[in-house]
């Protein structure tokens, strides 16, 4: 226990975690649409608020688990309640508070039936995504993980486009698969440790059969989440049958729940396994990154585009974790929250597309840069940003990763430098066709440009793409010390199984 | 405004900056307004001497007021176009116009007023911006290119002044602007001359100047007419003043621009051939050097900016009533724009140095100066050419524009008549200045730079300049066929960029074109192809492929699924049936494995 | 003023001859004027010597520009304009652009 900080004063983690199911438990009494609306917007204002405190208080100069409440659950199978949050969670969690008012703005006007249902589906994943970053016990974050799937099945099955049926189950499915196999690693470790509290599952001596095995049973798991390749086909599906808010909220911060599973977990839990089976996951990451980067070439839906770039950004993040030096680790995560922030933007300026000419086609869309001024300004930023175009966030993560990649291995930073290119390749296409189009363009004079409410809800997104391309070391700050202290047990574990082979 | 500096220029750039917002009836007096500050600005600070403004930048010292007699006497003439200019074009009702104009001043007296290089090359590039959309804003078919050529061609030249500065700072170590060492010229003396002179039209770089500022709009080229031109000048006298080969440049200026002015059609182009020529006499003066001559120099951009106004306001009217500006389609107009006809004629007069008008009082300093100096060579062939100016712009101008035979068509006729009362109120105002000036010129010769003991009113300069207007007359009107004007146009000097223009143009179109065409046919087709078939491969590898084996195994089992269903027939026999084979077996299994 | 003119221009003769006569009259002006501020020997010693100067060269100034437009300098107005024709036939060729991919 001696790696957390226990805070004594308003339990402000529990609170982030909770109130928004509050919120959703009081909704289930009001009926009427813009109640809902603006009821939901207020309680993930209201979260996002108290989400800064989180920042400020953070103390970035230690390794510890911060703001942490501890309390005995089931004390029968010694399960407890703790929560705390470092440098690699704080910045996930303040992603998800921050981005989830401008999900309910995105779905102001996108979402005509069953508002509350929708809304409620939202704070409950709202909940649970939050919990998820910051559980320091295993049964809590199991509960949490799965707690999840449910609205996020709903979110596409109700309100999702054509084949939401087929998308939904196979999101569904395909997560659950994974995560049974997680199930079954939690368990057998607390047979191994006797409790199901994280960090006392961390840095332990089990074999390396036992470390290889629970290694790949979290590997699947999170690589299905994250989405690896091949495990990453139900991506595309879910991402374009869903409404907007629901791909803003799979893109920003869902996909990052996987990555986030193998920083907290595979890393220091199966240490040896993870030296092991190092290069694979890298060569499995260098094919995401191709991957993804020449299927989002060949698309000419928009939303699926996205979807299969977002393959090929995780990719780059799985890249710059394995690779295990401090570059690397900094620039995973850094994507993580640079692609949060652009890939969400992306599908904020897909739904407003749609919105309009009710098709996520390319050719529908083509040529709109005449009539919507506003609109392809924001998509241009937010495209430059996504292929990591100096100035912007992404390429301050890509680049950290690359750096960290080349220092290690060459051959591999030269493998994924062509992933950088397609990157550009398809992003610009995409910006190509939708702002300019050709000679023969539908007419677009119908169109009509942003409003005021979804200005505000693009306007942060590209606050935020800036300033942390251009001033990107607070952010750094943050996480610097925990990925040092990580990466310095990780290497020190190195040293001693070194030493103890060669005694 | 005691001892407190003022820059006019600020006056004017941010009175600029206001204008879009000033509108509806305020817009005309704000117009007459701002011109008339800075002209009280320049007024104040020619009381005053020293150098102002003075700003560390890096390793310089920028000055931006150096005040002084020279520098004075210049910015009180060009404020004071700015205001007759703007008075001029007060019914335009773009504000983008005025706009343009006031920056080209403030670059102007900018230019004027600095005392270092820096500065004064900020203001320099601020001029040749600004009023290249004086061109532009005439919005005629030619107008665009004409714009595009000045643009290009000051640019350069604003190059050259660049590189010349560079290697000055080099060598001397500073940026102060002052006068050159004349007697040993460096490579950066020649650049800053080149730089300089080709703002004032030096031959053989002054072909832009007929071509722009005939293509100007009939309010620009009033403004365009005084500012580039004189500003050079200045810029000449302060730093290369006594520079031999200026003299030799300014006569052989004189001389060209009195024969093409003699050929041309087209009345604005006339005007800016004589320009051209009467800079001539300013950069004749500068290069000569003495006290006598510089304030010759003065004198005489005072006077032609005076009288250079009037007759590019006289001919703006002409354009902005008819739309016409060639002889060959005018004539015969005194009887329909008899005001306009007045003013023109006062400034034609001034222009040739008749008594009691403009040049009369200057061009005579210029010629003095010359013989006192022995270079007599010059002075002769200056009046050579005042002659010549007499013959074009004081006979021909007028003749075969308001008298002769009339060449309009009924069309043109109908429309002309005399302008709108602030573009008379303008003319009338430089013409009587031009009057004033020439008339009692010692409050001119109590501006000039140096003491002035020179008076022009004496008898035999008088009888000089009556034989010289006299006879040249006579001659104009015997030999008056050899100048009927014909519709053509003159080549000049700018032939040889105008066709080299084209021919880097047709390179550019032919062969790097087909280069450039089939580099990129080569990368459409080894490039991007293939990429492209990737691309789609792996798209459909993704959808049948591996989603082939996870859609598959979902349909598998769903089938499985609706198989199995089928064994629930709802009778009870085969339930009991087949959950007894099914217990039995594992019994079996069971027993089985506890013998092994 | 156009009175005048017309009225003038009605009596053109005697405009002519009013204009002979003022010019003798600076002529014989000429021959009396001090030329202590003439610059040169010729000025001073040959009478009439601006007039002749007047009369040649404008004389010159006129026969050398007719001399020197007709030799080629004065060229029909459209001239540069030829170039204008080479530019729709280029154009045509660069719009073969990338619409692909």
């Amino acid at each position: 226990m001696d790696n957390l900080i226990i805070n004594e004063g308003f339990p402000l983690l529990s609170f982030l975690i909770f109130f928004p199911l509050a919120g959703a438990v009081v909704m289930l009494f009001f009926s009427g649409d813009s109640f809902a609306r603006y009821w939901t917007l207020a309680v993930t204002s209201i979260t996002a608020l108290f989400s800064i405190p989180l920042v400020s208080g953070f103390d970035p100069s230690t390794a510890k688990f911060q703001f942490v409440e501890a309390h005995n659950w089931i004390p029968r199978f010694n399960i407890s309640y703790i929560l705390g949050v470092d440098g690699i969670s704080i910045l996930l969690v303040m992603l998800t508070t921050l981005i989830m008012p401008f999900c309910v703005l995105a779905s102001w006007r996108y979402i005509q039936k069953r508002v509350t249902p929708f809304m409620i589906c939202l704070l409950i994943m709202e909940t649970s995504m939050i919990g998820v970053f910051v559980a320091l016990d295993f049964v809590l974050f199991y509960i949490l993980w799965e707690f999840m799937l449910i609205p996020m099945y709903l979110l596409i099955a109700i309100w999702g486009g054509p084949r939401k049926v087929y998308a939904s189950i196979k999101f569904f499915l395909y997560t659950l698969v994974g995560s049974l196999l997680l199930l079954v690693a939690i368990i057998a470790l607390y047979l191994e440790n006797g409790t199901f509290f994280i960090p006392a599952m961390m840095w332990q001596n089990y074999t390396i059969t036992f470390q290889v095995l629970a290694f790949l049973a979290f590997f699947l798991a999170f690589a299905i989440k994250v989405p690896m390749f091949p495990f990453h086909t139900w991506l595309p599906a879910a991402h374009v049958e869903a409404p907007t808010a629901g791909s803003v909220i799979l893109a920003s911060i869902l996909l990052k729940m996987g990555t986030y599973g193998f920083l907290r977990f595979c890393l220091p839990i199966t240490p040896d396994a993870t030296f092991l089976l190092a290069p694979y996951v890298l060569w499995l990451s260098i094919a995401g990154i191709l991957y993804g980067g020449f299927t989002a070439l060949a698309q000419n839906d928009m939303k699926k585009l996205i979807a299969y770039s977002s393959v090929g950004h995780m990719g780059f993040v799985t890249l710059g974790i394995f690779i295990l030096n401090p570059q690397g680790l900094q620039g995973a995560i850094m994507q993580m929250i640079n692609h949060g922030v652009t890939t969400g933007a992306l599908f904020l300026c897909v739904g407003m597309i749609y919105e309009r000419t009710h098709s996520r086609e390319l050719a529908v869309a083509a040529g709109v840069g005449k009539y919507m001024p506003w609109y392809v300004t924001f998509l241009a930023f937010f495209s430059l940003s996504s292929f990591g175009f100096p100035g912007t966030n992404s390429f301050i993560g890509e680049f950290l990763v690359l750096a960290g990649t080349f220092r290690d291995n060459i051959p591999l930073a030269l493998a994924a430098i062509p992933g950088a290119v397609l990157a550009a390749a398809y992003m610009l296409r995409l910006l190509q066709r939708v702002v300019w189009g050709g000679t023969n363009n539908p007419d677009q004079s119908y169109l009509v440009d942003l409003n005021f409410r979804e200005i505000i809800t693009l306007a942060p997104f590209l606050l935020f793409v800036f300033w942390i391309g251009l001033k990107p070391q607070p952010f750094i700050d943050l996480m610097n010390t925990s990925v040092v202290s990580l990466l310095d047990q990780l290497h020190s574990w190195q040293q001693q199984g070194v030493a103890m082979t060669l005694r | 405004m005691t001892n407190c500096f003022t820059h006019p220029a600020l006056i004017l750039i941010i009175g600029a900056l206001i204008l879009p917002f000033v509108r509806g009836p305020l817009r005309k007096p704000y117009l007459f307004l701002v011109p008339l500050l800075s002209l009280a600005a320049v007024a104040g600070n020619s009381s005053m001497s020293g150098q102002f403004g003075i700003y560390q930048f890096l390793d310089w010292q920028l000055v931006f007021g150096r005040v002084d007699r020279l520098s004075s006497i210049f910015a009180l003439i060009m404020a004071l176009m700015a205001v007759v200019g703007t008075l001029y074009a007060l019914h335009v009702d773009n504000a983008k116009e005025h706009i343009a104009a006031w920056f080209y001043v403030a670059g102007s007296l900018g230019t004027i007023y600095s005392g270092d290089y820096l500065s004064l090359f900020l203001f320099w590039e601020m001029m040749a911006f600004s009023s290249t959309f004086l061109i532009w804003f005439r919005r005629g078919e030619k107008s665009l290119a004409a714009g595009y050529r000045y643009l290009l061609i000051h640019t350069i030249g604003g190059i050259i002044l660049l590189a010349g500065i560079m290697l000055r700072y080099q060598a001397v170590g500073d940026i102060a602007f002052t006068l050159m060492d004349v007697k040993n010229p460096e490579l950066y003396t020649w650049l800053i001359m080149l730089g300089f002179g080709l703002n004032a039209a030096v031959v053989p770089l002054h072909s832009w100047l007929p071509d722009a500022y005939s293509e100007a709009s009939f309010n620009g080229s009033v403004f365009m007419c005084a500012f580039t031109t004189k500003t050079a000048v200045y810029t000449l006298a302060r730093g290369f003043a006594g520079f031999d080969i200026l003299i030799l440049l300014g006569v052989i200026m004189a001389l060209y621009g009195v024969i093409y002015a003699v050929m041309e059609n087209d009345i604005r182009k006339l005007l800016a051939w004589s320009i051209v020529s009467q800079v001539g006499y300013m950069v004749a003066a500068v290069g000569i050097g003495t006290e006598l001559a510089i304030n010759g120099a003065s004198a005489h951009a005072v006077a032609h900016i005076l009288y250079k106004g009037l007759l590019f306001m006289g001919a703006g009217s002409v354009l902005y009533m008819t739309g016409k500006t060639k002889f060959t389609e005018l004539g015969g107009l005194y009887r329909k724009m008899p005001a306009t006809m007045i003013f023109t004629i006062i400034g034609c007069l001034s222009i040739s140095a008749a008594p009691f008008f403009a040049a009369f009082a200057s061009k005579g300093m210029i010629i003095s100066a010359g013989y006192e100096v022995h270079v007599n060579w010059a002075s002769w062939l200056l009046m050579f050419g005042a002659t010549g100016t007499f013959i074009y712009n004081g006979l021909k101008l007028p003749y075969y524009l308001f008298f002769g035979k009339s060449n309009c068509t009924a069309e043109t006729w109908e429309k002309a008549g005399d302008p709108p009362w602030n573009m008379q109120m303008a003319m009338a105002t430089s013409a009587f200045l031009c009057i004033a000036v020439g008339s009692a010129p010692v409050v001119l010769y109590g501006l000039l730079p140096h003491p002035v003991s020179y008076n022009p009113y004496n008898g035999y300069l008088i009888s000089e300049t009556l034989q010289l207007l006299g006879f040249a007359s006579v001659a104009f009107f015997l030999l008056r066929r050899y100048l009927e004007p014909e519709d053509k146009i003159c080549l000049d000097m700018d032939w040889f960029y105008r066709k080299g223009g084209s021919l880097f143009l047709w390179i550019a179109k032919h062969p790097l074109q087909w280069f450039d065409t089939a580099w990129g046919e080569a990368y459409r087709v080894v490039g991007l192809g293939p990429l492209m078939v990737i691309s789609r491969f792996w798209s459909w590898f993704d959808w049948h492929g591996i989603d082939g084996v996870v859609d598959g195994i979902a349909r598998c089992v769903r089938a499985i699924g609706g198989r199995v269903r089928a064994v629930q027939s709802g009778q009870i026999q085969y339930t009991i049936y087949f959950s007894a084979t099914f217990a039995a077996l594992i019994l079996i299994a069971y027993v089985l494995f506890q013998l092994s | 003023m156009n009175k005048l003119i017309e009225y003038l221009s009605e009596r053109i003769r005697t405009v002519v001859w009013t204009c002979y006569g003022i010019l003798a009259l600076v002529m014989a002006h000429s021959l009396y004027v001090d030329k202590s501020h003439a610059h040169s020997w010729a000025e001073q010693y040959i009478p009439f010597f601006w007039s002749i100067f007047g009369f040649a060269a404008a004389a010159a100034i006129i026969g050398f520009a007719r001399w020197y437009g007709h030799s080629g300098i004065m060229t029909r107005p459209d001239y540069y304009d030829r170039d204008a024709e080479e530019e729709p036939a280029a154009a045509s060729h660069g719009a073969t652009s990338t619409d692909h991919a």
